[in-house]
């Protein structure tokens, strides 16, 4: 009955179906088929509301909201100006910036979607403008944006914190240093494209000019010192530093740059309104996809099969991972956390991997599968903000997760590079 | 099998609730012959509180094993919420026995009348609520006035902390940890089981046993499946659920007495305050409920059954 | 009938206007209560502590509603793999059928999703006024709205469909 269910949604996903309704469309079928008592399709719309009925997500649309201030409120092009005045003369130094200013947002917040949009909706434009390929462009922002919920704080992190029992400091600090391995690696490939195919660079600026441009895009430089060091001193929770973020981006668009006015801000809300919910509805959407998995305990059949198979920490792990990449085609992080993270914690334990170095490599994984396709978030929000073809997105995105793979491999084999740092705390 | 229920919890598989789920299932599977079959769910899989809820009052989730005043959350089953009184229990043991007592199969009716889901037996001690800080340590009520504390979302808990002159800031226990460790909050009120498994230990370094509340699990079942059971199966439930809250409340003991060791090693300041000024602090917090949200008197009733 | 037609587009037009009124206004009420529940513990001690049960609500209402709005622009997620390669006429064919798949789980919900209401309607959203049968109403007046929506596409194609073979 789950083959069936698997191959009705992937053939309606390929067909160009909404990836959502495809997805309730088949856990549909999937409850009617269900062997021995047939599950009401009542349940549909419960678990579809419940899924989203949740008050950690209230960060995705006011990341999303704060983004599209951002864009429309110039405070996005004043961080890339000055980006681009620190290292414009790099090769290809506008991928650079993107990759950049993608790490200075993942220090803000830990939704890669929203980050994806507030970067996106700026930097790919400009790209394209200076000769990039679309696909590429819309590659470079969704490999940055990935960096997100990796670099604290995090809200996949928090989530597996608290099914884990971890201690979501440890697991925060262990998420810095692979982040930075992402982050340094992705540079390198863009500098070396950039080399290959002649992308553009600018001179080297002068300290003077420097120095104009950060004065002039102080307001928007000062965003993410303001939400670190509100979050730091217990002024905000990470929830309410999303607010803050699309607050201040707000009243610094309307009182210092005077960028945005009355009409527009409706505007600026109803555009944000509709891609957060466009995000929310997929995560509505796998309620009933992962309620059919989770009461047929697919997962623990996994976790059953892995321990079977193996009794050697590391080739379990390297099994988790080949199970979790597989999984992270077809479900997004979230769900995915909730429905296997209970199943593969005792596995886990079992072989004697550490929870906290578990937790990093499950938290990787699934973010490397929002740039897998077929099912890849990250991957429909740059093709949706850029209005790129998703195919050429996909080309261009091998590179990146040839990368992270690389880099999910080293933290799987060598768990020191991710567990050290959490030792001092 | 000629039945198989489905019954889920938010805790975790390895938890007290987890253990006494699995072995519900396994003397009910046994006493039965194999006739009824119960899979059991835990870390929320198929479902949350509220989820859990709605699926026994629709019939589409057949069991839940939690804390018996969740059921407070639906409409008609108020009167629960006096579980929650502080300091209304004098031991663990009293509060077992009044709520498998006839008072209570009472309420227990009238909820499953009004909201379509049944606590058929409450069995299963839950950790004594502690009060956990980052300042202290707390020995009585002064020591806590001015702090921020997060407690759940209800009103007699909330009113609870009022009374003791705190300022209430609502987070979900997923945010707790960090609010603790950055100052948003100065205390929170879990007992062991929910407080030393995210090792709020780390960051809140103070933990003073009030046992402000004797908590107790309730083994909850969709009214439409249980009319469905003939008189001898609600026999073996009903037998199935003590013998099975009994393997909750032993690990639920474990769990409290190595949790002291821990918070100990971790260098936590443990005081066993003066639970008389607490006691006397929150003798009044039920009289704000009493004719409203539970009747008149019941609270009288439930201190005279403890009185001998 | 192309008369009556008209007037049902100018009817969904000034529906779209209300639901997206709505959902500046959820979008707002999100932020405010966020915000609300930070400031709350500085600026002014009150016995109100259900913002984030509000924001909550509102976030829930903004995934269904917004939602239409976008499956109406067509900015819904979906993967344009086989979009090049298919001719206009298939084209076609796959978007109605798409819209077809979309009404028919829709209304699917309409069909289950009443008696949830009806269910919510007994359900304390604590702290607030509020049962959680408000909370259910999102889907449900979402998927009616996304109906309503898809519906008059689908009249739209087929009237224009001669018009559009040309
Ligand atoms: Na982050
Ligand atoms: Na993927």
């Amino acid at each position: 009955m789950l083959t069936l269910v698997f191959v009705l949604f992937l053939f309606a996903v390929l067909a160009g179906f909404d990836v959502g309704l495809s997805m309730i469309g088949a856990a549909a079928v999937g409850m009617i088929l269900h062997p021995g008592n047939p599950v009401d399709l009542i349940m549909v719309a419960l678990t579809a509301t419940n899924s989203v009925n949740e008050s950690t997500l209230v960060t995705i649309p006011l990341f999303v909201l704060a983004a599209e201030i951002m864009n429309h409120g110039g405070l996005t092009k004043r961080l890339v100006e000055w980006a681009l005045s620190m290292i414009g003369h790099v090769r290809g130094s506008l991928s650079q910036v993107s990759i950049i200013s993608n790490l200075i947002m993942a220090g803000v917040s830990g939704s890669a979607v929203a980050d994806a949009a507030a970067t996106g909706g700026l930097l790919v434009p400009a790209m394209k403008k200076e000769g990039y390929p679309d696909g590429y462009a819309g590659a470079v922002v969704a490999a940055g944006a990935m960096l997100g919920p990796i670099i604290p704080p995090s809200i996949p992190m928090i989530i597996y914190a608290v099914i884990a029992n971890v201690s979501v400091l440890k697991l925060f600090m262990a998420g810095i240093v692979p982040g930075l391995l992402l982050a340094g690696g992705y540079m390198a490939i863009c500098y070396l494209i950039a080399r290959r195919n002649n992308y553009p660079s600018r001179p080297r600026q002068t300290w003077r000019v420097v120095l104009a441009t950060t004065q002039y895009s102080i307001f928007a430089l000062g965003m993410p010192l303001i939400i670190i060091l509100g979050m730091r001193f217990g002024l905000v929770t990470d929830i309410e530093a999303s607010a803050v973020a699309a607050l201040y981006a707000l009243l610094v668009s309307i009182f210092v740059y005077r960028s945005i006015g009355g009409r527009q801000l409706m505007r600026v809300f109803y555009l944000a309104s509709r891609s957060a919910a466009a995000v929310l509805f997929l995560l509505a959407a796998a309620g009933p996809f992962g309620w059919l998995l989770a009461e047929a305990k697919i997962n623990d059949a996994i976790a059953a099969g892995i321990l079977a198979l193996t009794a050697d920490p590391l080739i379990g792990l390297l099994l988790i991972n080949v199970v979790l990449l597989l999984i992270g085609c077809f479900l997004e992080p979230l769900p995915a956390l909730v429905i296997f993270v209970p199943s593969l914690l005792p596995a886990g334990a079992a072989l004697g991997v550490d929870p906290v170095h578990l937790g990093l490599v499950m938290v990787l994984n699934l973010m490397i599968g929002m740039l897998t396709p077929p099912i890849g978030l990250l991957l429909f929000v740059v093709a949706g903000i850029g209005s790129i073809p998703i195919t050429r997105v996909i080309r261009a995105i091998f590179p990146f997760l040839l990368w992270s793979l690389a880099v999910l491999l080293l933290v799987t084999f060598f768990p020191a590079i991710v567990l050290w740092l959490p030792n001092y705390v | 099998a000629d039945m198989t229920l489905r019954m889920g919890t938010f805790a975790t598989a390895s938890s007290p609730w987890g253990q006494a789920m699995r072995a519900f299932s396994e003397i009910v599977e046994e006493k039965t012959e194999g006739r009824i079959e119960i899979s059991v769910y835990t870390d929320g899989q198929i479902g949350g509180m509220q989820q859990l809820l709605t699926g026994m009052q629709l019939g589409t989730i057949d069991m839940a094993y939690f804390d018996v005043t969740v059921a407070s959350f639906l409409k008609g089953a108020d009167s629960i919420k006096v579980a929650i009184v502080p300091y209304l229990f004098n031991s663990k043991a009293d509060a077992a026995k009044v709520l498998n007592s006839d008072l209570f199969q009472d309420i227990y009716q009238e909820i499953a009348a009004n909201t379509g889901v049944r606590i058929f037996a409450a069995y299963g001690d839950r950790s004594p609520r502690a009060i956990q800080t980052t300042k202290g340590p707390i020995v009585t009520p002064e020591d806590l006035k001015g702090m921020k504390m997060r407690v759940p979302g209800i009103d007699v808990y909330e009113h609870t902390f009022e009374t003791l002159g705190t300022q209430i800031t609502p987070l979900g226990m997923t945010e707790i940890y960090n609010a603790l460790s950055r100052g948003i909050v100065d205390g929170q009120d879990n007992g062991f089981e929910l407080a030393v498994p995210p090792k709020f230990h780390e960051v809140a370094k103070y933990w003073s046993a009030t046992d402000h509340v004797y908590g107790v699990t309730g083994w909850f079942i969709s009214d439409q499946v249980w009319g469905r059971l003939s008189p001898e199966d609600q026999a073996i439930f009903l037998d199935a659920a003590k013998e099975a809250g009994q393997v909750s409340t032993d690990a639920t003991n474990e769990l409290d007495a190595n949790g002291l060791k821990l918070l100990q090693e971790a260098g936590v300041t443990y005081t066993v305050p003066d639970r008389d000024a607490f006691r006397a602090a929150l003798a009044d917090v039920y009289k704000e409920f009493e004719g409203k949200i539970w009747p008149e008197g019941l609270v009288e009733k439930i201190r005279a059954m403890q009185a001998d | 009938m192309i008369r009556l037609h008209l007037v049902l587009k100018r009817v969904e037009s000034g529906l779209a206007w209300l639901v997206r009124g709505a959902t500046i206004l959820l979008m707002a009420t999100i932020l405010i209560f966020t915000i609300g529940s930070a400031s709350d513990r500085y600026i002014y001690d009150t016995s109100f502590n259900a913002h984030d049960q509000i924001a909550q609500l509102a976030l829930v209402w903004l995934t269904f509603l917004g939602f239409m709005l976008a499956l109406r622009a067509r900015t819904n997620i979906r993967v344009d793999l086989i979009d090049g390669v298919l001719s206009p006429r298939g084209l076609r064919v796959r978007n109605i059928a798409g819209d077809l798949v979309a009404i028919g789980l829709f209304c699917v919900i309409q069909w289950k999703v009443w008696r949830l209401v009806e269910v919510g309607a007994g359900q304390v959203i604590m702290g607030t006024p509020f049962s959680s049968a408000l909370t259910f109403l999102a889907i449900a007046v979402g998927t009616a709205y996304g109906i309503l929506v898809i519906a008059l596409r689908l009249t739209h194609t087929v009237v224009h469909w001669r018009d559009s073979e040309c």
